[in-house]
């Protein structure tokens, strides 16, 4: 990986920073003085396929890379931000005129994101929606989903106090014919089918 | 030190005038699945047509012309206080900058006092010192943009309580009053640290006056009554309103975004994670069916 040259901002295409391929570079000023305060590189077509690609190409393993990791390399990108706060501000105040204070918050809310997105990485759920064809288990819309009658079964069925006669065996059995396999016990409630898609998953 | 796996992110700069050329690119790529822009509604409305021909979805953080209003029983210096801030906090360059305080007639005088006191109080100057409060505009174009809406206004009967007129890169914190639907200021988004004052009579016409825009990202409401300041919210159409606090206010993990012309799409939290991710519908058939062919 090369390092990054803060009076030429680079292009980060699949973990190398790197000029445009045609070579160009645009000006950046100071809006008090008009000073000039930088450079960075004018990317082209070429450049934004090529920075897709490199997205793409990485996507299967990321999206594949287990939550707790994914949380912990947005945690790690919000303290290295956070680190460098006073700096990039001075940067923004450069680069846009705005006091310092203003940079400092940005810095802090785009930390913040990146936080907020790690809190997410467990955050995809699933959630069973009753079918009306006998023996389909449907897995479907992430989020809330209202108890039903064969919820209030199922608990009842578990709860060794209310449960009665073969109630109990029955219900298990009809799970497991509808592919749920052996019920979890209660209080817990069942998630059967987390139907989970990454972000952007290729349909 | 580096966080993360190489091309899970990848940076992009381009010259303004290469924008086009990049943006299509960007969008057109098939693997692309989902487009999030941040920016002007201007530029928004080409990036959603864009999106559309390649039938991809867009999330769109756009313009706005948040309003503040202020009720008749409203605490007035704390509604100076947040619109000030809400007005000219970053020159209001910001998309949730206050442009229009909405407030009842019968309280706008002394509101409007409040709030260019505090305008004029204001350190202008080199952003680089520490005293300064209002830096200056982005470009030379900003600066003749914004002096562009207030010589408008002021040709057309408006009065500047403070501010006015540009000084050199920067441009003075500016509350505007006199303000009618004929002055461009009334509508255009000025992205500049300019206010304008619009006296209502009563709540009716303060809703009335908050949705007249084509915009609808940020509000805010002031009123010492909570229950009349929610059910006032409820009527403004916009993707956010504070009671009691400034337009300019955003967390990572509370839903951001608009309505109307400031775009479409919510960022932050569970709502972030809906946006980016496809909802799909799966099932497990365990018993044989029967098929009418």
């Amino acid at each position: 990986m090369t390092t990054v040259d803060l009076d030429h901002q680079q292009l980060l295409i699949g973990g190398d920073w790197t000029g445009a391929k045609s070579g160009r570079e645009y000006e950046q000023s100071f809006p008090f003085t008009g000073d000039q305060v930088g450079w960075a590189a004018a990317a082209g077509r070429d450049d934004a396929r090529k920075a897709v690609d490199a997205a793409a190409a990485a996507f299967g393993e990321w999206s594949q890379s287990a939550p707790a990791m994914r949380r912990q390399i947005l945690n790690k990108a919000a303290d290295l931000l956070m680190k460098r706060q006073v700096e990039i501000a001075g940067i923004v105040t450069e680069e846009t005129g705005g006091v310092f204070g203003w940079g400092m918050f940005n810095v802090e809310l785009a930390a913040g994101m990146l936080r907020e997105a790690a809190a997410q990485a467990y955050g995809l759920m699933g959630e069973v929606i009753p079918s009306d064809v006998p023996g389909k288990l449907a897995m479907g819309r992430p989020g809330a989903r209202r108890r039903g009658r064969r919820d209030r079964a199922l608990e009842r069925a578990r709860d060794p106090v209310h449960a009665r006669g073969g109630d109990a065996a029955r219900v298990r059995e009809h799970g497991r014919a509808q592919g749920f396999g052996d019920l979890p016990p209660h209080p817990r409630r069942h998630r059967a089918g987390a139907d989970r898609c990454g972000p952007a998953c290729p349909a | 030190m580096r966080a993360c796996l190489p091309g899970v992110i990848n940076l992009v700069t381009n010259s303004p005038e290469d924008a086009a050329d990049v943006v299509d690119e960007l969008i057109a790529h098939p693997a692309t699945r989902r487009i999030n822009f941040t920016g002007s509604t201007r530029v928004g409305r080409i990036i959603a047509e864009k999106g559309g021909a390649h039938l991809k979805r867009v999330l769109l953080e756009l313009g706005g012309k948040a309003p503040i209003v202020v009720l008749g029983d409203a605490d007035l210096d704390r509604a100076a206080a947040a619109a000030s801030f809400g007005a000219f906090f970053h020159q209001g360059q910001i998309c949730m900058s206050t442009e229009r305080i909405v407030v009842d007639r019968t309280v706008a005088d002394a509101l409007a006092e409040k709030l260019a006191e505090r305008a004029r109080a204001l350190p202008v100057g080199d952003p680089r010192e520490q005293s300064t409060a209002i830096g200056p505009l982005i470009n030379r174009a900003a600066v003749e943009r914004v002096s562009g809406l207030v010589e408008d206004a002021v040709g057309k009967g408006a009065k500047a309580l403070s501010g006015g007129e540009a000084d050199g890169p920067c441009f003075p914190p500016t509350v505007l009053t006199g303000i009618t639907p004929e002055m461009r200021i009334y509508s255009e988004e000025s992205f500049g640290p300019l206010v304008t004052i619009l006296p209502v009579d009563g709540p009716d016409e303060a809703v009335e006056v908050a949705n007249d825009t084509e915009y609808g990202l940020s509000a805010a409401v002031f009123s010492e009554n909570v229950g009349a300041a929610l059910e006032l919210a409820q009527r403004i159409e916009s993707g956010i309103c504070h009671i009691n606090d400034t337009t300019v206010h955003d967390e990572p993990q509370m839903p951001f975004g608009g309505v109307k012309a400031s775009g479409f799409g919510r960022f932050g939290g569970r709502a972030a994670l809906e946006e980016f991710t496809e909802l799909r519908w799966i099932t497990v058939q365990s018993l044989p069916r029967h098929y009418p062919i």
